[in-house]
């Protein structure tokens, strides 16, 4: 009994308030961290949020990209849908396209990655068709005198002089063509050399006469004709002709302006200053007269419409030596013909009219007309930059980029999900790649076991690339893809580009 | 007797007393101590979170602002080691039926004393104008008024905000300074690269 009224004294005197302060400090620390949880969270989501935008940004990005691929091989530019959107990475994305006008479309792309949504546009405008990458062309015969010297160079690698420096194997890069039969004559005190291909029209052929040199191919395997884009001569102001006497040379300013005619009389100098576009009711040169194009500050575009006369003892002359810097073109059916020594840097087009290039005329650069007649004793030099320069050209260009929506509020959730939101599985979406619009195409080709070759006329997305061994033709909903013999690469990769 | 053992166990002595008082003094002076330094730790690295959260953001703006801007009518092309602090701009709102861009009224971005300010029709009767931060230090991180490049960034006394261009990429730089109560300040530095796509 004592015992336990002893225990029962010490536990009172053993009482004490340690465990209450021990509650309230932790209570007081639980504050502290409660406060800093929820001040971090915020800053988290609303760096999350901006890092998830990023996502959805970089995402739509992606998507322009994919879908301005496709146009450059004839697709429509549309990439998924709202409803059927493709799964990149984290996130998905789609592909819109509006039609602004015959040369314009605009590709709208949205991304969605998480919390994240950005929507980017861009305008596509169309490539402007050329054949700088025909080289020296005819729509018909093209007939070849002999004495004649065609081989070529590339303006982006070094001058012509430079090449013959190098290597004279270099030179190897003449382009001649014709939509019909090229016939090439040499005799043995004219001998005619090629240094190149020499490209005859679909079931057409090279006839060679007097055993002339070509060093390269001399077959077509396309069955494509060639086609001439019209030209298209701008709208620029206009003034009345001016006749050019001798004495003081005439420089024609940088701009774009035009005239009825321009006139340079015997023994005149006249200085045309790039960058310039000229249009020119009618071009005449007289013996001994100088047109001087001057491209140091820019190129130089000259349009003729109802004559160009160009008298043998008259010249030709640019000051530069790339090609794509001097354009002659040539409306209607205007006869001409060339026999200035020059030397000329520049290109000669001919849509609809007869092109004579006679002897003593020596051209760096192009010519393609709707017939040609190189005459004995022409010199010829392909610049084979043109083609790159062309190529590029025809691509489809863009004109404005912008950022059509980008979110920024801070999200209340971390777990949101676009998969979810938008009602799809990530599981049976496409990728980009496969995701594009489904087109009608028409294709011709050889299969894997050989000739003869094969046709398809349908939806791609019911035609299986794995059965063509060499495409020889692609059209997507009526536009030609460039049809000239392509093969399928063993990984599946085929580049190709519009027409 | 029992009774009398009893009574002389009740209370503390006073030395008890005091040894107890000092030994809670100190624990309560540590304890102190620790949450003193938890909470300077919280506030400083608070700060610094927010700094940089702020100076991202700031730089995002500008980031997509640039990148929607007409190059050749973005500013003078400053090479390395040269720079501005400065960008005029019009940015493409897409275009009309004719196929040609429709461009946005000129814009300004921009150093005023520590602030990075946008305009809207900059010196025109309908200017509008947003600070988008104001704390940005006079000199960039690690960088001194003495016409030497200190950070060795290929820069000469750059400022808190500058923008260089080679081709089309533009390098945005932005450096924030917030002082704090102790007397020390919170320095943030960020810099991205962005293409100029029009």
């Amino acid at each position: 009994m004592k015992i336990i009224g002893q225990r029962r004294h010490g536990d009172a005197a053993r009482r004490g308030g340690a465990l209450i302060l021990s509650l309230v400090a932790v209570g007081v620390v639980g504050v502290l961290a409660m406060a800093f949880l929820q001040l971090s969270a915020s800053v988290t989501r609303r760096q999350v949020g901006a890092v998830d935008t990023k996502l959805a940004f970089y995402l739509a990005e992606a998507g322009l990209t994919e879908s301005y691929a496709g146009v450059l091989v004839g697709r429509t530019g549309r990439v998924g849908s709202e409803t059927d959107p493709a799964v990149y990475g984290e996130g998905l994305l789609w592909v819109e396209r509006d039609v602004i006008d015959g040369d314009h479309i605009e590709l709208k792309s949205t991304g969605m990655a998480k919390t994240g949504r950005a929507t980017l546009g861009v305008v596509l405008e169309r490539g402007t068709p050329n054949v700088k990458g025909l080289g020296v062309f005819s729509l018909s015969n093209l007939i070849i005198g002999p004495g004649t010297t065609v081989d070529g160079f590339d303006s982006s690698v070094g001058t012509y002089a430079e090449h013959l420096a190098m290597d004279p194997a270099l030179m190897e890069l003449a382009r001649l063509g014709s939509n019909a039969n090229v016939t090439v004559s040499a005799t043995p005190t004219d001998p005619t050399v090629i240094k190149g291909d020499v490209i005859p029209g679909p079931a057409s052929s090279v006839v060679e006469a007097g055993d002339p040199t070509i060093t390269g191919n001399t077959t077509n395997e396309s069955v494509t004709a060639e086609v001439f884009p019209a030209i298209v001569i701008p709208t620029v102001p206009m003034f009345g002709g001016v006749t050019h006497g001798a004495g003081v040379p005439l420089i024609v300013p940088s701009g774009s302006f035009g005239a009825a005619y321009l006139h340079l009389a015997a023994n005149s100098d006249v200085t045309l200053q790039g960058p310039l576009t000229l249009v020119l009711g009618g071009l005449q040169l007289a013996s001994d007269s100088q047109l001087l194009f001057d491209t140091t500050n820019g190129a130089i575009n000259l349009y003729v419409s109802n004559y160009l006369d160009v008298d043998p003892a008259a010249l030709l002359v640019t000051t530069g030596e790339k090609a794509n810097d001097v354009m002659i073109s040539i409306d209607g059916d205007v006869p001409v013909e060339f026999e200035s020594a020059g030397p000329f840097y520049g290109m000669i087009y001919a849509p609809d009219a007869t092109v004579v290039l006679a002897n003593g005329f020596e051209l760096f650069g192009a010519v393609a007309a709707a017939t040609l007649d190189i005459a004995n004793g022409a010199t010829l030099h392909y610049d084979a930059a043109l083609a790159a320069i062309g190529a590029e050209e025809e691509l489809p260009k863009k004109v404005s980029w912008r950022i059509v929506d980008l979110p920024q509020a801070v999200p209340k959730s971390l777990t949101k999900d676009p998969f979810d939101e938008l009602g799809v599985d990530p599981d049976l979406l496409a990728n980009p790649a496969d995701a594009h619009e489904d087109q009608t195409i028409h294709v011709r080709y050889i299969p894997p076991a050989g000739p003869p070759a094969q046709n398809y006329d349908g939806l791609e997305s019911g035609f299986n690339w794995n059965n063509v061994k060499y495409l020889l033709s692609l059209k997507r909903d009526g536009g030609l893809v460039d049809g000239d013999l392509a093969e399928i690469a063993d990984d599946g990769g085929l580049t190709m580009t519009v027409k | 007797m029992i009774g009398t053992a009893h009574k002389r166990r009740a209370g503390f002595t006073l030395i008890e007393a005091l040894i107890a008082l000092a030994l809670l003094s100190i624990v309560v002076v540590k304890i102190t101590m620790v949450l003193n330094a938890a909470s300077k730790a919280n506030s400083k690295e608070s700060a610094a979170m927010a700094l940089e959260d702020q100076a991202r953001r700031v730089l995002d703006q500008i980031a997509y602002a640039i990148m929607s801007a007409d190059r050749d009518a973005l500013f003078p092309d400053p090479q390395s080691p040269a720079y501005t602090t400065e960008v005029d701009y019009e940015f493409s709102l897409g275009v009309d039926e004719n196929g040609d861009v429709i461009w946005s009224d000129p814009e300004h971005i921009g150093l005023d004393g520590s602030k990075v300010v946008w305009k809207q029709n900059p010196d025109m009767p309908a200017e509008r104008k947003v600070a988008w931060c104001n704390v940005v230090r006079p000199f960039l991180q690690g960088e001194i008024d003495n016409s030497l490049d200190d950070n060795d960034n290929g820069l000469t006394d750059e400022q808190g905000l500058s923008f260089t261009l080679f081709k089309d990429a533009v390098t945005i730089r932005l450096c924030l300074e917030r002082p704090n109560k102790d007397g020390t300040a919170t320095t943030e530095a960020v810099e991205t690269v962005v293409t100029i796509r029009n």
